[in-house]
């Protein structure tokens, strides 16, 4: 079997410079923005990352990382402070000559806020906080957060609620009886699956959970013997169009809940 | 959407549900459960028993097509999609009575005109319909991050010549592949791409960037014709 490559990877939350591309900035704009890492694209290249400036989430593949950053939030909350008078440029300019290399050892990185390099590295460690839980907890809500167990769904309430409905529905079904396990046979798993159903808006609108039979655990001739279900072909579908059409007949729509 | 199984089948009793004092025991299956090799099928034969039960007859060349005649001539065709169906015919009051019965036997939810099946949207108006796949091919290339592209003019450049050997690099076939699949789910509403998506489907071996190349050629002309499709005109 392959190794999965990992070499991708990079420490969550670390301080990332993803590459705007060449159409979407004129020659003086900044050539990348900064991010904060959050994760990874789902069955793509690339990396799901945070612009706090902007407040949004981008998708990226070219995207050079500084991982021993991490995002200064005081800093970049107040983003007036960075409106240096000219009299401050001075005094700093001055510093600047005298010591050249607190101010490429700038902490923050060489992103637009900090390209002055007007600060020296006392006054940037004044300024900056180191990143507070909480805020980490806030970043967490933007990756996808349906329980995958039982034991995590079943500490919130609204998940238990949802496995409530799902089993009265069963139980109304008809859909089991409970008995002794005759000798012989094998019982197949059952799995919750929990999703947040959203509408259109992205709004929550339900929480579901589903108990799913873990089919893979079956045998063929002992559990079961047809599996097929048959579907129309796309010519069918649009066969009946046609027809519908030559006709001026109006075509409904129903699906099962 | 729980069709009646015919074998027996036993499954544990649901984490967080298991009855007090009967912990040892199963539970057998009369119904379907999601997840069950034969779920699908147990459904397919509960809604096909129930269909010829209603007096509908199903083609013989496309199981999931089923016609209706009633005694005064009037038919109704009735299509399947596992747990989707679409239907038309002549007679208003007869879709009425398909519709209120299927809402009562299966729990189905009327979806009113055929709007939005399969990524196939629907627009029915007085002088035809028309479907295109406008949101698949916006998905389509939003999956393979063509979404911001430079819109080509036709579906292939001009003069390209395809070869078993290729040129360029190998590229990862498992993605060209992918590719090729969706452009061939959107050849349904359009035609037009059908000639390339026939010239890169006859390579699946060995893909170079040539092969690639003309394959994103076709997804830059979808990119400027996204909203292309087909209109069947009433007359």
């Amino acid at each position: 079997m392959k190794t999965p490559r990992v070499d991708h990877l990079r420490i969550f939350g670390s301080v990332a410079y993803a590459k705007i591309q060449e159409e979407r900035r004129t020659k003086l704009e900044d050539k990348s923005q900064k991010c904060i890492l959050l994760g990874y694209r789902q069955n793509l290249h690339g990396y799901k990352l945070y612009n706090p400036m902007t407040k949004k989430v981008i998708m990226s593949r070219d995207v050079k990382f500084d991982e021993e950053q991490e995002w200064s939030w005081n800093f970049e909350d107040q983003p007036q402070k960075l409106i240096v008078d000219e009299e401050q440029i001075q005094k700093d300019e001055g510093e600047i000559m005298l010591a050249p290399s607190a101010s490429t050892n700038s902490p923050t990185g060489p992103s637009s806020s900090t390209t002055r390099k007007t600060k020296s590295i006392q006054e940037i460690y004044d300024v900056t906080e180191r990143i507070n839980l909480d805020d980490v907890n806030m970043l967490c809500l933007f990756s996808g957060n349906d329980p995958i167990t039982f034991e995590e769904a079943y500490q919130e309430d609204r998940w238990k609620k949802a496995m409530k409905e799902e089993i009265s529905s069963i139980i109304k079904n008809n859909t089991w009886e409970l008995t002794t396990l005759p000798e012989g046979h094998n019982a197949v798993g059952v799995k919750w699956i929990f999703k947040t159903k959203r509408n259109a808006e992205g709004e929550i609108e339900k929480h579901k959970a589903k108990l799913v039979a873990k089919g893979y655990k079956q045998q063929y001739g002992v559990d079961y013997e047809d599996v097929f279900a048959l579907v129309a072909r796309m010519e069918t579908v649009r066969l009946m169009i046609s027809l519908a059409t030559q006709k001026r007949w109006k075509i409904f729509q129903m699906d099962v809940k | 959407m729980n069709g009646n199984l015919k074998e027996v089948v036993y499954v544990e009793q649901p984490a967080g549900f298991v009855v007090k004092g009967e912990e040892e025991k199963v539970c057998r299956l009369k119904k379907a459960l999601y997840g069950l090799k034969q779920a699908p099928r147990a459904w397919n034969s509960r809604i096909d028993g129930y269909l010829s039960q209603k007096g509908f007859i199903r083609c013989p060349y496309e199981h999931a097509l089923y016609v209706k005649k009633s005694l005064q001539g009037r038919v109704m065709f009735v299509c399947l999609y596992v747990d989707d169906i679409l239907f038309t015919g002549d007679d208003p009051t007869m879709i009425q009575d398909f519709k209120q019965s299927m809402v009562k036997e299966f729990e189905m939810t009327d979806l009113g005109l055929m709007a939005y099946f399969l990524g196939l949207e629907v627009k029915q108006c007085s002088d035809g319909i028309f479907i295109s796949q406008t949101k698949y091919a916006t998905k389509v290339l939003k999956k393979f991050a063509m979404e911001d592209c430079c819109p080509a003019d036709n579906p292939v450049e001009y003069g390209t010549k395809l070869t078993k050997e290729g040129e360029g690099d190998l590229v990862n076939p498992t993605y060209y592949k992918s590719i090729v699949g969706c452009l061939r789910y959107l050849t349904c509403t359009r035609p037009d791409i059908l000639y390339g998506v026939g010239l890169i489907n006859r390579y699946m071996e060995k893909l170079r960037s040539s092969h690639l190349k003309t394959t994103k050629w076709i997804l830059r002309f979808v990119k400027g014709s996204a909203s292309y499709g087909l209109f069947y005109p009433s007359s």
